[in-house]
């Protein structure tokens, strides 16, 4: 296993539980780790990059103890951390060289041919005189992936990485990704965009106020969920009663009425029908209804 | 701890980029080398005359010490923008999970700090080598430049980006710590100062760092100590940064070996502060102790040395001397004490002859004879001692305080403090060195005995070091080979010294007497400026000489005067018993190397300034190079004929003037080596006779008067009044006051002398006296029992009376009247003038009848000035003939309260009378006192504090309340001055002679106003009636600058101005007149109005109180509340 989590728990010091009892193994491949705003997600990910120290549990990233061997961890580690916007006045390729350099590729020649490859490959080598702080929002996340991936790191962190950007940057986006991750390298993918993971993941955990709550492939999420998803068609006072007593997910006006999704354990009467679930259903049912039992 | 150096190398690199792609930096590297070429253009490329110190060594600290400020500002800016940049943008936080430690990140980022403000300095450094070197060529003292910027610069900058830092790390706030670390350095300039002997002077604003050409810096390992504390305690910060950077380490105990170093680093700094706190205080135990010493041994074995060969042999550093003393003890004695620095080891002690042990205890030296040494009989004794003089030994009588304090030259540059020099190049002991034996101790608080100093008969024998030449007081000659070198006074003097060094003389030789100027090292030869006047400088050194000999009254008394450059360091204090400064001593003056802080002895800035003026000023001025240069040397000559400068400060927002002693003024050298007169129980009494024969400075003007509210002596006067005469004379803080005190207390001490034989018939005859004995001792004793046979008057009342506090008469003054009486021959003038002394105190009175042009006066024989003496509740009046009427009687009160202390009755104010007769001239004694009113008049005077109010001041802030609280405290004098440009916010005591009081003629003044502070005068009346009221003017005193405006009002009735608010408000007064409730409005144009009393209307009142209310409301300058007058009319 690339990443051993086992019995992670942390507190912060105001008492609040943001991680509670983690157990996960991770393997090589894609990771996606999916959960609402707040699940636990990027503390966990703080966690695995070593900006954080857990109160509890035991990590292993690659054999190494990442409360003790800390700089062997951050030595095979990438992280793009969730709002990376803000540059400080450095160019693109400066920024890129500087990150290269604090990983270790002392030797300046052999660094500015790999700055140059990975900034030929997230497309950046036109911009790499630019200062970093005036490239678009999908530019500066495409640096951000450089940095992380500059020195080949065996980990990978991405911590929200599509968030806000448009379709074509973030195809292009999960595209690096899953080449990145050909590689034989790890990559932990946290997001609460479920097409995210569907589009790349292989395995996956679901994380909700701070548990985890699924693990598995995101075929077997959707197998759980079989038979939880309902269609009905209801008039406005029974909308109305529906959306009290269930997860209403899609609602579309039909006449005088709705065609509703919900998702329910059993039927909610007014003449359902069980529907093929997707993982956005999974993750309302994980999330609103088995989390809740 | 494995530091990776590759790692803070990497971040340092990338970290300077950013630093200087951020404006701030950008403007402050572009202010900091603008400023350097502007400095540098300013004093290097211009004319602007600046000393060859400077231009060889000082340059660099001129242009670090302006950088060090601003960088110390600027870096604690961007240190902490650092680390508030860190903790808010997620980017940092992908370099946080790179393998580098938490150490190489920080130190790595510090350095980018250290290092772009280094590369700065050195640019600055850089800019103020090039320019020297353009204007001066190669000649330049290129380690002084690394020297400030290790001193300087880097503990500077270290420690405030250290402490910056650590402060936002722990504060997490960038506003709370730049406020903080803002104050701090703020404080650090405005207000730290030399608290704890500099210790909190991070940034070196005040320390003493001034390097002399000749022998480096004052003081360096201590220099060094201290600039250590603060880069140990700076690099022990940044390592504390490692173990508080919100980073997690990257391993569990990777912090440990950093917590340690930052431990040791801070412990070192502190140290460092410790021991710099420590040494200063050791040297105080030290001197401490030396004075308990001599106060144990102040009363044992006085002696008088007669002779004193001392045989000097340098080797290195170090001196061996052997003194051949011939010594008489004052008394018979058993014991005998002399002083020597204690520096010096003790070899032997011999007394051929006599059986003797002797003591060393620290710089005190005990010998006991087995048996009594008989009253004057001489004593021949050898001593040989030798090694390094410890300065700790030099002005024992000075406070630590005032030690301590900064010697500020050309306005910023600090400069160290040095008593003495020895070190292989260069020896420089003075007599305050105490390098040879002198009998006695070197002070005590508790006896004046320490101060008597005795003429001597000195030679000196002396084998320098190689290639030095040695300098002392005599006529010199060396053997032949030039290796030693004697010097023989040709008479006694007061004490010798010994300079030995590379020294390069100059002499000329004018009417027998050789005058020698000593340079020290070649590096800038000052007086090759004058080669081309070279036959022309006899004639103006004889001139000079004749003049100077004139004003002194008295001849030059040496075969020779040397002026003998000395480092910069070299300082002196002034001593109340004695108007001598260390700077002169017998045949030589000792000047700071090539003139540093002195712009008279810089010949060649000199005659680049006068020529750069010259050619300024080309069609106005024509002078030739050779007139410039006359000129020049006249100037430095003319230097010492100069008493003092006026030196202005302020204080609780109250301008003072004072007098700041010029030490090389000549005085000493034509009477203080020359005469002495000594007393053990009267430390002073040279001083005194010194203050009566010589002449005296002019310390008292009417200028200083108005600037500082009171003049020097009416301040002294105050203190006598309160204080002991001994704590004046030697309180610190008064040491301006003390030699205005002792005058004031001899005038009075041979006062009733000068009442007898009059004041100018005995300054005459006991300068004849005291100068009959030129080169010798006389004693006080002698002095006073002359005095008695001379005059008949035994002073021993006076002398009981000296110390304690002075008993301060009191005098009402009458008006002065004088009666022209029509005799056969002429029109004789009976000028009058009455005192009454309203004190218990006896007191007397100067008073001089002052003519404008002196023939006027008649007689030239005749004395214009006298001495009376007027008894406790006694009046006097003193009635004199004249020829013409005196312009003015200047009347002295000596010690007395009243203010103005000195005043001119000028003629005009005088009553004036035809008569038949005169009276006889004389001083009679008067029934019924001085009554100055007329009958029926009632007068209300601000100094009535029954009858006078003033309205509260508007100021009621709790800060402002402070500070005048704070004022009130500190101002031991009550009176302030008055300035034409000064606004007074709130009422103003000051006093004037133009003012009406009593024997307090004083006023109160304020800035004009919406007329909400006011005056008032209550008056009470006991009849009813018509009368006229008065107000009293004096616009001589505070209208100088209006008198030109009065004229033209004179010719233009309605001379208005706008008040601030835009209305129209005039010149006048604005009075409100009545009695109850009601008043009338009543103004008066003080353009118009004369000196005196001023109608202001006439009323009728009832018999109950009349109010005179003045407000502040007017458009003139100020406004002045004085006094009222009421005069009933006559039906």
């Amino acid at each position: 296993m690339s990443i051993s989590i086992k019995g992670l728990s942390h507190y912060y010091p105001n008492g609040k539980r943001a991680l509670t009892d983690i157990n996960l193994e991770i393997p090589s491949g894609m990771f996606g780790l999916l959960g609402p705003n707040g699940a636990g997600k990027s503390t966990l990910m703080r966690i695995l990059v070593t900006l954080m120290e857990p109160t509890e549990g035991q990590i292993d990233v690659c054999g190494y103890d990442i409360r003790t061997q800390r700089k062997e961890v951050r030595r095979i580690l990438g992280y793009l951390p969730q709002d990376f916007r803000f540059f400080a006045k450095y160019k693109v390729r400066e920024f890129l060289e500087y990150a290269a350099a604090l990983s270790g590729m002392t030797n300046s020649s052999q660094r500015g041919k790999a700055v140059d490859e990975m900034l030929e490959q997230v497309g950046l080598y036109e911009a790499r005189d630019r200062y970093a702080q005036n490239l678009s929002g999908g530019m500066k996340r495409r640096l951000g992936i450089a940095q992380a991936l500059i020195h080949k790191p065996q980990v990978l962190v991405v911590d929200e990485p599509t968030t806000g950007l448009d379709p074509e940057e973030r195809i292009r986006f999960r595209n690096l990704l899953s080449e990145a991750s050909s590689k034989d390298t790890t990559i932990i993918l946290s997001t609460h965009i479920v097409g995210d993971i569907s589009s790349s993941c292989t395995e996956m955990a679901m994380l909700n106020q701070g548990q985890v709550l699924f693990r598995g492939s995101p075929a077997g999420m959707l197998k759980e969920t079989e038979g939880k998803v309902w269609r009905l068609k209801v008039t406005n006072e029974q909308y109305a009663e529906i959306n009290q007593k269930y997860a209403v997910i899609s609602t579309i006006p039909h006449g005088l009425g709705w065609d509703l999704q919900v998702v329910s354990k059993e039927s909610p009467g007014y003449d359902a029908v069980s529907y093929p679930p997707n993982l956005e259903h999974a993750y309302v049912y994980f999330t609103e209804i088995r989390d809740k039992e | 701890m494995g530091l990776g150096i590759t790692n803070i190398l990497i971040v340092s690199k990338y970290e300077t980029k950013l630093l200087v792609r951020g404006w701030f930096f950008k403007v402050f590297a572009f202010l900091a080398v603008f400023t350097a070429i502007i400095l540098g253009a300013i004093y290097i490329l211009t004319q602007f005359p600046q000393p060859e110190v400077v231009n060889r060594s000082v340059i660099p600290y001129m242009f670090l010490l302006i950088m060090n400020v601003g960088q110390a500002v600027v870096s604690v800016f961007l240190a902490s923008e650092y680390l508030k940049r860190d903790k808010q943008l997620d980017t940092s936080e992908v370099f946080y999970t790179r393998p580098l430690s938490n150490a190489e990140y920080l130190i790595g980022k510090m350095w980018a700090t250290l290092k772009v403000f280094f590369i700065l300095d050195f640019a600055v450094a850089m800019i103020a080598l090039i320019m020297s070197l353009i204007k001066f060529g190669f000649a330049l003292d290129y380690l002084s430049y690394l020297w400030y910027f290790l001193l300087l610069s880097v503990p500077t900058l270290v420690f405030i980006v250290g402490l910056s830092t650590t402060l936002m790390l722990i504060l997490n706030n960038q506003a709370i710590t730049m406020v903080i670390l803002l104050a701090y350095i703020g404080v650090t300039l405005f207000y730290i100062d030399n608290l704890y002997y500099y210790l909190f002077d991070y940034i070196g604003f005040n320390l003493p760092m001034l390097k002399s050409v000749v022998t480096g810096f004052s003081g360096l390992s201590r220099l060094i100590n201290h600039r250590m504390c603060y880069l140990l305690l700076g690099i022990g910060l940044i390592l504390t940064d490692v173990s508080l950077f919100h980073r997690l380490a990257n391993s569990r105990y990777s912090l440990l070996p950093w917590r340690i170093a930052a431990a040791v680093f801070l412990a070192g700094g502190l140290y460092a502060g410790y021991r710099h706190v420590h040494m200063y205080k050791v040297d105080e135990k030290y001197r401490a102790d030396m004075v308990e010493l001599d106060n144990k041994y102040v009363h044992i074995g006085g002696a008088v040395a007669r002779s004193c060969e001392l045989t000097v042999t340098q080797s290195g550093d170090s001196l061996s001397v052997r003194a051949d003393m011939t010594v008489s003890p004052k008394e018979d004695a058993s014991q005998l004490v002399f002083t020597l620095n204690p520096g010096f080891r003790i070899n032997s002690i011999t007394a051929p002859g006599h059986s003797m042990k002797y003591e060393r205890l620290m710089h005190l030296i005990i010998l006991t004879f087995d048996a009594t040494l008989p009253e004057d009989e001489p004593l021949n004794l050898i001593m040989e001692y030798g090694g390094m003089a410890d300065e700790r030994i030099c002005y024992l009588d000075i406070s630590a305080e005032k030690l301590i304090e900064n010697v500020k030259a050309l306005s910023r540059l600090n400069v160290g403090k040095r008593y003495l020099f020895q070190d292989r190049e260069y020896t420089m002991l003075t007599p305050e060195s105490y390098w040879y034996p002198r009998p006695g101790v070197a002070y005590s608080d508790q006896s004046p005995e320490w101060q008597m100093s005795y003429f001597t008969d000195f030679t000196v024998n002396v084998t320098p070091n190689p290639g030095l030449k040695p300098i002392s007081q005599g006529l010199c000659t060396a053997n032949e080979d030039s290796t030693s070198y004697s010097f023989k006074p040709e008479s006694s003097l007061p004490s010798i010294s010994l300079l030995i060094g590379d020294y390069n003389p100059k002499s000329i030789t004018v009417d027998s007497t050789l005058y020698t100027v000593w340079e020290l090292g070649h590096w800038d030869d000052q007086f090759e400026v004058f080669d081309s006047i070279r036959d022309t400088v006899p004639y103006i050194i004889r001139d000079r000489r004749r003049n100077m000999e004139y004003q002194a009254d008295m001849a030059y008394p040496f075969k020779r005067f040397q002026i003998v450059e000395v480092p910069v360091q070299f300082t002196s204090y002034k001593r109340v018993w004695t108007s001598a400064y260390e700077q002169l001593q017998p045949e030589m003056a000792l000047v700071h190397e090539r003139g540093f802080d002195m712009r008279e002895f810089q010949f060649r800035n000199m005659k680049r300034s006068w020529t750069g003026r010259n050619n300024w000023n080309r069609r106005n001025n024509n002078m030739s190079e050779k007139e410039i240069l006359v000129n020049i040397l006249i100037n430095s000559i003319n230097f010492m004929m100069q008493s003092g400068n006026m030196s202005g400060s302020s204080r609780n927002g109250q301008w003072t003037m004072t007098q700041v002693d010029n030490p090389y003024f000549y005085r000493p050298l034509f009477y203080n080596f020359r005469y002495n007169v000594y007393s053990s129980d009267w430390p002073m009494a040279n001083r005194m006779v010194e203050s009566m024969t010589a002449e005296n400075n002019a310390r008292n003007n009417n200028w200083m008067r108005r600037m500082n509210g009171l003049s020097e002596d009416e301040k002294a006067l105050i203190l006598m009044g309160k204080y002991d005469f001994d704590r004046i004379m030697s309180d610190p803080e008064w040491e301006d006051l003390a030699d205005n005190a002792l005058e004031l207390k001899t005038k009075d001490f041979f006062a009733p002398v000068s009442v007898a034989v009059g004041y100018e018939s005995l300054v005459d005859s006991l300068s004849a006296k005291t100068r009959e004995r030129a080169f010798a001792n006389v004693s006080f004793d002698s002095i006073l029992d002359w005095v008695q046979s001379y005059s008949g008057i035994s002073l021993e009342d006076k002398i009981e009376a000296w110390n304690g506090t002075a008993q301060l008469a009191c005098y009402k003054i009458g008006t002065p009247q004088i009666t022209t009486v029509t005799t056969d021959t002429a029109d004789i003038y009976q000028a009058e003038v009455t005192f009454e002394n309203i004190s218990d105190n006896p007191g007397f009175v100067n008073v001089e009848f002052v003519f404008y042009e002196t023939e006027n006066a008649g007689d030239e024989d005749k004395p214009t000035s006298m001495m009376v003496s007027v008894g406790p509740h006694e009046t006097r009046r003193i009635v004199t003939h004249w020829f013409n009427i005196p312009s003015y009687i200047r009347v002295n009160t000596m010690l007395s309260s009243n203010l103005p202390h000195e005043i001119n009755l000028n003629n005009t104010d005088w009553s004036t009378f035809e008569g038949t007769e005169l009276t006889a001239e004389g001083v009679y004694n008067v029934r019924g006192g001085v009554d100055n009113t007329l009958p029926g008049e009632i007068i209300v005077d601000n100094e009535d504090s029954n009858l006078f109010s003033l309205s509260r001041p508007l100021r009621t802030g709790y800060l402002s309340k402070w500070i005048d609280k704070a004022k009130e405290k500190k101002n031991e004098f009550m009176y302030e001055g008055f300035s034409d440009w000064r606004t007074y916010s709130q009422w103003t005591l000051v006093t004037d002679q133009n003012l009406y009081g009593d024997y307090i003629r004083s006023a109160y003044l304020i800035s004009p106003g919406d007329g909400g502070q006011y005056a008032r005068w209550s008056i009470p009346l006991e009849v009813a009636g018509v009368y006229d009221v008065y107000y009293y003017a004096a616009p001589n005193m505070y209208e100088n600058n209006n008198r030109n405006r009065r004229w033209n009002n004179n010719n233009n009735n309605n001379w208005n101005n706008n008040n601030n608010n835009g209305r129209r408000v005039t010149n006048d007064y604005n009075f409100e007149i009545g009695q109850f409730n009601t008043s009338d409005h009543v103004s008066m144009n003080m353009w118009r109005a004369e000196e005196g009393w001023n109608l202001l209307g006439t009323f009728r009142f009832e018999a109950d109180t009349v109010r005179v209310t003045l407000n502040n409301r007017s458009g003139i300058r100020i406004i002045v509340a004085d006094a009222v007058r009421l005069v009933k009319r006559e039906r």
